[in-house]
């Protein structure tokens, strides 16, 4: 297992079919790329015989691909015991040769502490669990568990893939200007595309936890890695830039910097404002002062 | 303004406003307005009910007189018993609806409008949240014969009866969801603002209950209007911009899909005009 | 009260009675008692900024109607959208508000930040101008009237604290004495005075107009509100904050509701109000909503605040035609990020505007700059955030530190608003500069026009 592991696309591959031993994949996802795509593809992957449960908070709509449809509550130890109703029983489960999955559509309605619980009791060899967690979904916490570690904590802490979807940015600056209209929920065209940005966690048995970048495409079903480039941080002046251009020294030495430094720009002088922006006017004698003119300042 | 060109509301790619595919058997979806300070959307729920009516958001894509005209000669799209769209609003009474659509020369019996501003406090404010969620849906659902239903700021049911989000989610908009086809949620998201996952900064608990609200609205649409003012401010001849784009949810399994646009709109004197950005 | 002597030594013994009341002229009065009608209008126009001393009387008499926006002398359609709409007892503030006033049906919230007061004036004036409006009938004001108001607060000497309608100033008032015996007499008189009146002008204009005095652009907006006077003669009063008006308002023409009682309680104190004055226009005050000193803290929880303003706003809904509501809040107490009180408070108004007073270093400027002329000094910045009907249409009226707002004894003025030139400074650096050639400079180019 581990040697076809080296392959990173092989690797993601596998963690969408559910052949890689991971009980328990966790889908985050935010408002600009939503996990619904990462659950197309692992139902397009998976074996046709698997048993697909299909757990819904927020989708009233049951997905062609479901065999089974439930309603999401609130009732932690209800939603349990109605899920676990489809599932095979761990003697059934160790003779039982078809695969089992349960997908939770959102598992932010699950409050801290009990996902714990959820997780601990469903997931198995042959039980999968497949749930999307809403990363920028604040919850509430009591003051008793200030401490506790959040939602977001325990399940990556726990989860053995994790599959982080985002929008394909084209460039930083559009990026970060995404980030700050989402902030303000005003939502910027070009979200939730085909095309998206999938980073894959996935922890060996020793914990240990190798992370891969791709680009996916829903229409293609082509998942491409994206070789992190390391990008030197330009800003930094290189003396050997200068070496070798001209016969002058364009270098400057640490004194110079220092002194450079320490000049006040004009701009800086500007920005201490003494009256408030006003345009300042002086009366001088060869103006002349237009009677006729309405918005004629008299003075 | 004159010399720019008017442009037609279209929401999906196939040049519809709600196409049919929307309300195929089986399908329900949801589609979420979001408004802000100085911009709000009741031309924009006008609309919605007129397309519902008459096929068309006339009165956006014509000017009104001729608009009307050509409402008579249509034949409504659906038999008359059936409501085109039901509104329901925790803002607005419904004289506030009636005064708009009649203007629009939308008949009364045409759509419905229930009424949550008048009275409701006074007659559920001691009742138990549950019961009054029920009894809405009821009420909401009675006439099952509807395809689209209004929901102005549902949100504020979260402070009227002392919920949680979840629990207006949960208990309210997903039974609703689940028997109407076209759910509409329009909210006013004026003071959100969510610092994200990553900040340490901490949320006042009103606050984080309006954003799993609104979060949640968005992650169940297939589609956001969000209507906002212009970043500049007040302008003579420009309201603000009415961006569409696609919600949370998947829409792969419609043969239509979002067709993502930004426009430019002037609302005066009950009469709203769309413009390409 | 200095000028009830005045008034007896004049021997006009209707003067004194009406005027500490109500200097309203009173719909069907017969007409042998226009001079009296006459003083008062004087003193009604000249708050609007104009004389009018000489104007031939308007018809009064309008048909009455059982139908409240038609003959309700605090009723006027407004000029944007032709709803019928109520007086706030400000006139700059109806002005602002674009209808001329607050439409029936609507609730308009003044939020104010830091912790000063001058909302109250509003609150007051708004109070005042419904039960102004009450008594033009006259005597049979207290038992039946047009108008009644409701507060919602736990001040109970809040009808002892409304302010009297403005007299004028003590000149004003002396010559509006010397104008009334003049109109008595004859036609002639009048014509007397215009030609009086016409020859006195320029002299004083020669100085004014350098003061922005300007009497052409000034005219046009006189003659506007001049036939709005005539068709609305008694919409909107000047109120002088400092005075009192007398008689105080007795439990038949103002209600106090406790705000702080259950909530049914409160809606159903309020219901009863719109039951018992059926044919009355309703005029709610909320005065300092959610003040601490008033609200117990758990009105700061939205569970609690939001189902009380939701039923208020209900009932005013309800009564679309005949109800207002003006409520004020300190938004300092409520602003820290994430709060979202401010916010959901504002989404159930229909109107919302904000004062925000000037800190010390802007009053300091500006008391330096307006050194010669302290009655032009503003107090703070109006920011507007929703008209009443437009924004609910979907028109965009958000405007920030677009007017600024001054408290007078006589008015509460909103204007447009513009940082002034700090001439002092200039003025001071250019004497020292050349103080003889600048300044003569000055005054020849201004005398010589």
């Amino acid at each position: 297992m581990a040697s076809t592991s080296h392959n990173p696309s092989i690797l993601l591959r596998r963690v969408l079919a559910l052949k890689e031993s991971s009980p328990f994949v966790l889908v985050v996802d935010s408002i600009g790329r939503t996990g619904h795509c990462v659950l197309e593809e692992v139902a397009r992957e998976t074996d046709e015989s698997t048993t697909i449960v299909y757990v819904s908070f927020e989708s009233t709509r049951k997905p062609d691909y479901a065999t089974y449809f439930l309603e999401g509550t609130k009732s932690e130890s209800k939603l349990l015991s109605t899920i676990q109703s489809f599932l095979p029983t761990p003697e059934q489960a160790k003779t039982s040769k078809f695969k089992f999955l349960v997908m939770i559509d959102c598992v932010n309605f699950v409050a801290g502490p009990s996902i714990m619980n959820l997780v601990a009791q469903l997931a198995s060899p042959t039980v999968a669990l497949l749930a999307v967690f809403h990363k920028h979904q604040p919850e509430f916490r009591s003051p008793e568990l200030e401490n506790y570690p959040s939602s977001l904590d325990l399940l990556q802490f726990m989860a053995t893939s994790i599959l982080e979807v985002q929008p394909l940015a084209n460039d930083y600056g559009s990026e970060q200007e995404h980030e700050s209209q989402l902030q303000k929920l005003e939502i910027p065209r070009g979200l939730n595309s085909h095309r998206y940005k999938l980073i894959l966690t996935n922890r060996r048995k020793s914990g240990r936890a190798l992370t891969y970048t791709f680009q996916c495409d829903t229409q293609a079903h082509t998942f491409a890695l994206i070789q992190e480039k390391n990008v030197q941080d330009g800003a930094q002046e290189d003396p050997e830039m200068f070496e070798g251009l001209t016969t002058f020294n364009l270098n400057t030495s640490n004194k110079q910097k220092v002194a450079k430094e320490q000049v006040a720009l004009p701009f800086l002088e500007a920005q201490t404002f003494n009256t408030g922006g006003a345009i300042v006017y002086e009366f001088e004698k060869d103006d002349d002062y237009d009677e006729e003119d309405p918005f004629e300042d008299p003075f | 303004m004159t010399t720019v060109q008017k442009q037609e509301l279209s929401v999906f790619d196939d040049h519809s406003t709600l196409s049919k595919a929307l309300f195929e058997q089986g399908e329900h979806h949801v589609l979420f307005v979001t408004s802000k300070l100085g911009t709000s959307p009741p031309w924009l729920i006008n609309a919605l009910v007129e397309t519902q009516v008459f096929g068309a958001p006339l009165t956006l894509n014509e000017s009104s007189s001729s608009a009307a005209n050509r409402a008579h000669s249509r034949l409504p799209i659906a038999n008359s018993d059936k409501k085109a769209a039901i509104i329901a609003s925790w803002l607005h009474s419904s004289d506030y609806f009636h005064s708009a659509l009649g203007k629009l020369k939308i008949d009364q019996n045409r759509y419905q409008v229930h009424d949550y501003l008048t009275d409701f406090v006074l007659k559920n404010h001691d009742k138990p949240a549950s019961k009054v969620l029920k009894s809405l849906i009821q009420e909401l659902t009675m006439q099952s014969a509807t395809d689209l239903l209004i929901l102005e700021q549902p949100e504020l049911l979260m402070h009227l009866l002392n919920i949680t989000s979840d629990v207006l989610h949960l208990d309210f908009i997903n039974p609703l969801t689940r028997i109407i086809p076209v759910v509409v949620i329009v909210s006013y998201t004026e003071s959100y603002d969510n610092p994200g996952a990553d900040s340490t900064e901490r949320l006042s608990p009103d606050m984080i209950e309006q954003i799993r609200f609104l979060n949640g609205c968005f992650f169940k649409s297939i589609v956001v209007f969000g209507i906002k003012p212009l970043m500049t401010g007040r302008a003579k001849d420009i309201t603000g911009t009415l961006t569409i784009s696609r919600g949370g949810a998947s829409l792969s399994h419609l043969p239509i899909n979002v067709a993502e646009n930004e426009y430019l709109f002037h609302t005066q004197k009950d009469a709203t005009k769309l413009f390409y950005r | 009260m200095s000028f009830r002597k005045r008034s007896e030594v004049l021997g006009n013994p209707n003067v004194p009675r009406i005027q500490t009341r109500a200097p309203l002229p009173e719909r069907g009065m017969p007409p042998q008692r226009n001079p009296l009608r006459n003083d008062i209008r004087n003193v009604t126009s000249r708050i609007g900024g104009l004389s009018m001393r000489d104007e031939p009387e308007p018809a009064l008499a309008t048909p009455k109607s059982s139908q409240i926006d038609a003959s309700h002398p605090g009723i006027r359609p407004s000029p944007a959208t032709s709803q019928p709409t109520a007086a706030t007892g400000c006139h700059d503030l109806d002005k602002l508000l674009s209808h001329m006033g607050l439409p029936l049906g609507q609730l308009l919230l003044v939020q104010e930040q830091s912790a000063t007061d001058f909302s109250s004036v509003i609150v007051k004036t708004f109070a005042a101008q419904g039960i102004v409006h009450n008594r033009i009938e006259g005597s049979n004001a207290f038992t039946k009237g047009n108008t009644h108001l409701v507060v919602l607060t736990l001040n109970q000497s809040f009808a002892k604290e409304l302010p009297g309608v403005y007299q004028g100033s003590r000149k004003d008032v002396k010559r509006t004495k010397v104008s009334t015996a003049e109109s008595e007499v004859t036609v002639q008189n009048t014509l007397e005075s215009v030609a009086l009146k016409q020859s006195v002008a320029p002299k004083d204009l020669k100085i004014a107009w350098r003061y922005g005095l300007k009497d052409g652009s000034k005219s046009k907006g006189n003659q506007k509100q001049n036939s709005d006077l005539d068709t609305f003669p008694n919409y909107s009063h000047t109120f002088d904050i400092t005075s009192r008006l007398v008689p105080a308002p007795t439990s038949a023409e103002l209600t106090l509701i406790s705000p702080v009682q259950t909530l049914s309680m409160v809606l159903a104190q309020l219901k009863a109000v719109f039951k018992k004055h059926e044919r009355k226009v309703i005029r709610v005050v909320i005065p300092n909503l959610l003040h601490p000193a008033m609200y117990p803290p758990k009105y700061s929880q939205l569970s609690e605040l939001l189902p009380l303003l939701h039923g208020i706003r209900s009932i005013i809904k309800e009564n679309g035609d005949r109800a207002v509501l003006l409520s004020t809040l300190s938004s300092d107490l409520y602003s820290n990020s994430g709060c979202q009180v401010l916010p959901m408070v504002e989404n159930m108004f229909d109107s919302v505007i904000s004062l925000e007073p000037f800190p010390q270093e802007m009053s300091q400027f500006l008391e330096r700059v307006y050194k010669s002329q302290p009655n032009k000094i503003q107090h703070g910045l109006v920011h507007v955030f929703k008209l009443p009907l437009l924004s609910d249409r979907g028109e965009m009226h958000v405007m920030r530190s677009e007017y600024a707002f001054r408290n007078g004894k006589k008015k509460f003025e909103i204007e447009p608003w513009g940082i002034p030139v700090d001439d002092s400074e200039t003025s001071e650096s250019n004497s020292t500069a050349d103080p003889p050639s600048g300044q003569q400079g000055q005054t020849s180019v201004s005398i010589d026009f």
